[in-house]
């Protein structure tokens, strides 16, 4: 075998090896991407595990002239809810109705109760305090107020 | 009983098909969207209809490492749920945008083979202005024949411009490709709430398709225990939804006439 043909088949093998090298990394990206995805889905999970208190879900909404704040107290018992609206933050507390919360998760309640309910949210704009209206609709806390035009 | 399925790879998914699937006119694709419409919709034909899970749908890569335990079994984390000819696929979890299209793909080549005749999406359509509605609007959106006769006689309210994002645009897209019929049931909702309210108006929809009674006076009545149940869910959908530029769906498209 001449040393150029030797040459060739070394040039070669380094060309493959190459090829198979950026496969690989392309293929360690591709799935790095997809776990980095998953595992970012869970950080707010561990998150509200961790605190003491169960916060309540929030649809916060800008319409027009007006802010409209939804905050679902489902599992508080309503005589406990206690709303403060502030210029550009609303803090919603109240104590978890134990029953109502073990009969929708059943089992699941023990790793989930939580003694008391907190939310603190901030607003995408300022409001005028003096505008603001509450009402309960359902197991809805409904919030709107005026914005202060800037 | 998962180690007695028979195994598929589909698109980057594995079906574990512990029964044949056989017989599905309509695929009801019910995945964690806009007020979680599409999973408690799914959720309540599969409880009224009881019907019995016959294929589970996994991935070691696209979806998180979890295992669902259901009456002390082992369940996958997507299965497909079927009874009276309707087949619903639920997910207890959030499918990572980057898993979306071999999802997309996936599915619709799994409705393909089994020879469904229409793919039925739901999904809420996010207004500001929920709060003030009653009964909440069913729009509709067709690809296909069988799509169109069944959207028509829905009589849903009309939708002329708009932007659709998310899983059930990537299963719309599919099904133009692979001609597979498909109706997007979208239904006015919260968008970061779950909306059990929106969701029996999608299950008024999907019964009178299928020709199947289904009360949806319990899913009113539980809503407050179901909102309870599905927080997490909702939680975490929101936090995907961000992340597919599901805030295109507010603005309006770019031509318009």
């Amino acid at each position: 075998m001449s040393d150029e043909l030797f040459d060739e088949m070394l040039r070669d093998i380094a060309k493959t090896l190459k090829r198979m090298r950026m496969l690989r990394d392309e293929i360690e990206a591709y799935f790095t991407r997809m776990m980095f995805g998953v595992e970012e889905l869970y950080e707010d999970r561990l998150r509200s595990m961790s605190s003491e208190f169960e916060e309540p879900l929030v649809e916060i909404r800008d319409v027009g002239d007006e802010i409209l704040v939804l905050i679902d107290v489902s599992g508080v018992k309503e005589e406990t809810i206690d709303v403060r609206v502030g210029e550009d933050t609303i803090v919603v507390m109240g104590e978890t109705d134990i029953r109502k919360v073990e009969e929708a998760l059943r089992g699941w309640h023990l790793a989930r109760t939580k003694r008391a309910y907190k939310g603190v949210y901030r607003l995408p704009s300022k409001i005028d305090p003096s505008s603001v209206v509450v009402e309960k609709k359902g197991s809805l806390i409904v919030i709107r107020a005026r914005k202060i035009s800037s | 009983m998962l180690s007695r399925a028979i195994e598929e790879e589909i698109n980057g998914f594995n079906y574990y098909m512990f029964d044949e699937p056989k017989d599905i006119d309509y695929l009801v694709v019910s995945l964690p969207d806009v007020g979680l419409v599409g999973s408690i919709a799914g959720l309540h034909l599969v409880r009224e209809l009881e019907m019995i899970d016959i294929v589970g749908i996994d991935s070691y890569t696209a979806l998180p490492p979890v295992v669902v335990i259901q009456n002390g079994e082992p369940k996958h984390p997507i299965r497909l749920y079927v009874g009276k000819g309707i087949g619903v696929v639920v997910t207890d979890v959030p499918i990572a945008p980057p898993a979306l299209p071999m999802f997309a793909q996936s599915i619709v080549q799994f409705a393909k083979m089994n020879r469904v005749k229409l793919i039925l999406s739901v999904t809420g359509m996010g207004s500001p202005r929920r709060i003030e509605v009653e009964k909440p609007r069913l729009f509709t959106l067709a690809v296909g024949r069988e799509a169109e006769i069944e959207a028509n006689r829905l009589n849903p309210s009309k939708i002329e411009n708009g932007i659709l994002v998310g899983p059930y645009a990537l299963i719309l897209k599919e099904a133009i490709r692979r001609r597979m019929p498909n109706l997007v049931l979208m239904v006015e909702s919260f968008i970061d709430l779950p909306d059990p309210e929106a969701a029996a108006v999608a299950v008024e929809a999907l019964s009178k398709i299928a020709g199947v009674e289904v009360n949806v006076g319990k899913l009113l009545e539980e809503a407050e225990k179901l909102k309870l149940r599905l927080k997490e869910l909702m939680k975490e959908t929101k936090n995907v939804m961000a992340k597919m530029g599901k805030t295109y769906e507010y603005r309006p498209p770019l031509i318009y006439t």
